[in-house]
């Protein structure tokens, strides 16, 4: 069963590999260490700029970079597992048989508690997106997994509109826990040239409390962990009225560092 | 690594739109030359960094030149203002030889002020570009019996652009380079291959983290904010 304590964690992307906060933070902050997107090869990442602010939030432009599996496995891990935290490993495949081979590198890293599966990266030109518009192969995904691992598996998505129809699949098949939701996708003009990439922060909250709302609305059986624009307490008390248990802090991190702190000493364990 | 608020106790208004500012921090960083701070104010989801000029204990001073919001209503706060930070940031420039070159454009001088101070057996020849005649204030700060001034007002950055092209480098042992991102890519291809060369791209984390700031190098990644922001030209896979 998912549990962690306190119930915020960072979202990926924003937290690095999970160590490189150790200076500045204090880790019981968090109820885990949630890594960036890890591939079956490293990634170089998408060309400079890749961050664009806006006035009510951020669209990034990484382009997925890390490591790859295997130097994670052999180099990173063993920091993390120094931490004496619980981690969560965000997965990116661009192909079933790539979570498959993620999976089954990292099982035997008792300090990983869950797999968070990221289904919705927009920032690639492949995989990223194209697992929740094909849905069949979703649901393919979704029944092969926990055949890999006995870990528990979070899956992440973008909060579409539609959200039910990328939903429902992966409960069918037996999904148990949904972070909802990753970045969305957007266009945007750098100069004279467009980029794509995708939009978080305040923006994105609008989005993903209706995208909460909808699913808890259809399903009781799922544990929701709500992320989308979350700077205050008051932010969770809403995704928790919605129906969330856990909750993602990723852009508020930017603009204070101190945000777990302000929101453990907010009246969090009240909530 | 900190992140902590300080206050504001000094902004003096240098030139027309350069101001600087003094920051209680109440504690001593210890900065290496090149290195900053990551501001945090006014609402804005990204810090946005500064130099570290001077450290005087506690106190550091930055240069502030007003570009847009951020940088017009920081330098508006009244004295005792408290704002956060978050530094220092960045791996710092390394060590002078006996005979070296500074390139600055606009305030890109104050990269190299710890730099002349704390190496006063080294020689520094310093060519500081300056978009008005009033900025030339701020070779004032570099009056060190270390350094060989050459101002010059360059109001379009093209007498900046020119000096590439034109300058012989072969007789310095090492070359630090602080000018806008515009200017050191339309000159790539003069920067010599050993040159330092301070890029600039937007802080996300400012901690190395989020890898909003990355660039791609011959030895892999680097983060401006943590391996940066002065790199060495000849890693520099494309800019």
């Amino acid at each position: 069963m998912f549990n962690v304590t306190p119930p915020i964690l960072p979202a990926s992307g924003t937290f690095g590999y999970g160590y490189e906060y150790c200076d500045l933070l204090d880790y019981n902050t968090l109820g885990a260490v949630v890594t960036k997107g890890i591939t079956r090869y490293a990634r170089a990442g998408n060309k400079q700029p890749r961050l664009f602010e806006i006035k009510d939030g951020l669209i990034n432009s990484v382009g997925l970079e890390n490591v790859g599996v295997d130097f994670f496995a052999s180099d990173i891990m063993p920091k993390l597992a120094r931490l004496n935290k619980k981690i969560i490993v965000n997965v990116a495949g661009f192909s079933i048989s790539e979570f498959d081979y993620i999976l089954r590198k990292l099982n035997k890293f008792t300090e990983i508690t869950a797999y968070e599966i990221n289904l919705s990266c927009p920032n690639v030109t492949e995989g990223g997106i194209s697992w929740q518009t094909d849905l069949g192969r979703l649901n393919k995904l979704a029944y092969s997994l926990p055949k890999v691992t006995k870990k528990i598996l979070l899956y992440k998505i973008s909060p579409f509109h539609n959200i039910l129809n990328i939903v429902t699949p992966l409960r069918d098949a037996g999904a148990k826990y949904m972070t909802i939701g990753n970045t969305l996708p957007v266009l945007y003009f750098e100069g004279q040239d467009k980029k794509r990439g995708g939009i978080s922060g305040h923006v994105l909250k609008y989005f993903a409390q209706l995208a909460v709302d909808k699913v808890r609305e259809k399903f009781d059986d799922l544990t929701i962990i709500a992320c989308g624009g979350i700077k205050s307490i008051e932010d969770i008390r809403k995704y928790k009225s919605l129906g969330a248990e856990y909750f993602e802090i990723g852009t508020a991190l930017f603009s204070n560092p101190a945000i777990f702190k302000m929101i453990n000493e907010g009246g969090l364990s009240e909530i | 690594m900190l992140y902590i608020k300080c206050r504001i106790i000094k902004s003096a208004r240098l030139t027309g739109n350069i101001s600087l500012l003094r920051l209680d921090l109440g504690v001593r960083l210890n900065a290496e030359a090149g290195q900053f701070l990551n501001f945090y104010f006014n609402g804005a989801i990204l810090p946005r960094p500064f130099t570290i000029f001077e450290e005087h204990d506690e106190f550091v001073d930055v240069l502030v030149k007003n570009r847009g919001e951020f940088s017009n209503k920081l330098c508006e706060l009244s004295l005792a203002s408290e704002i956060y930070i978050l530094g220092p940031s960045g791996s710092g420039l390394p060590s002078p030889s006996l005979d070296n070159c500074l390139i600055s454009g606009g305030i890109g001088l104050a990269s190299f002020k710890k730099l002349v101070d704390y190496n006063e057996t080294s020689k520094f020849e310093l060519f500081s570009f300056f978009s008005e005649k009033e900025e030339l204030k701020l070779m004032e700060y570099f009056r060190g019996s270390n350094i060989l001034q050459n101002a010059v007002i360059d109001d379009n950055r093209d007498k900046m652009i020119k000096f590439f092209k034109q300058k012989d480098f072969s007789r310095y042992e090492k070359i630090y380079i602080c000018v806008p991102k515009q200017v050191y890519k339309s000159v790539w291809d003069y920067i010599p291959s050993s040159a330092m060369v301070s890029f600039d791209e937007r802080i996300g984390c400012g901690l190395g983290s989020c890898l909003g700031c990355t660039i791609i190098t011959k030895s892999g990644q680097k983060k401006i904010c943590k391996d940066g922001p002065f790199l060495q030209k000849g890693e520099i896979l494309y800019v």
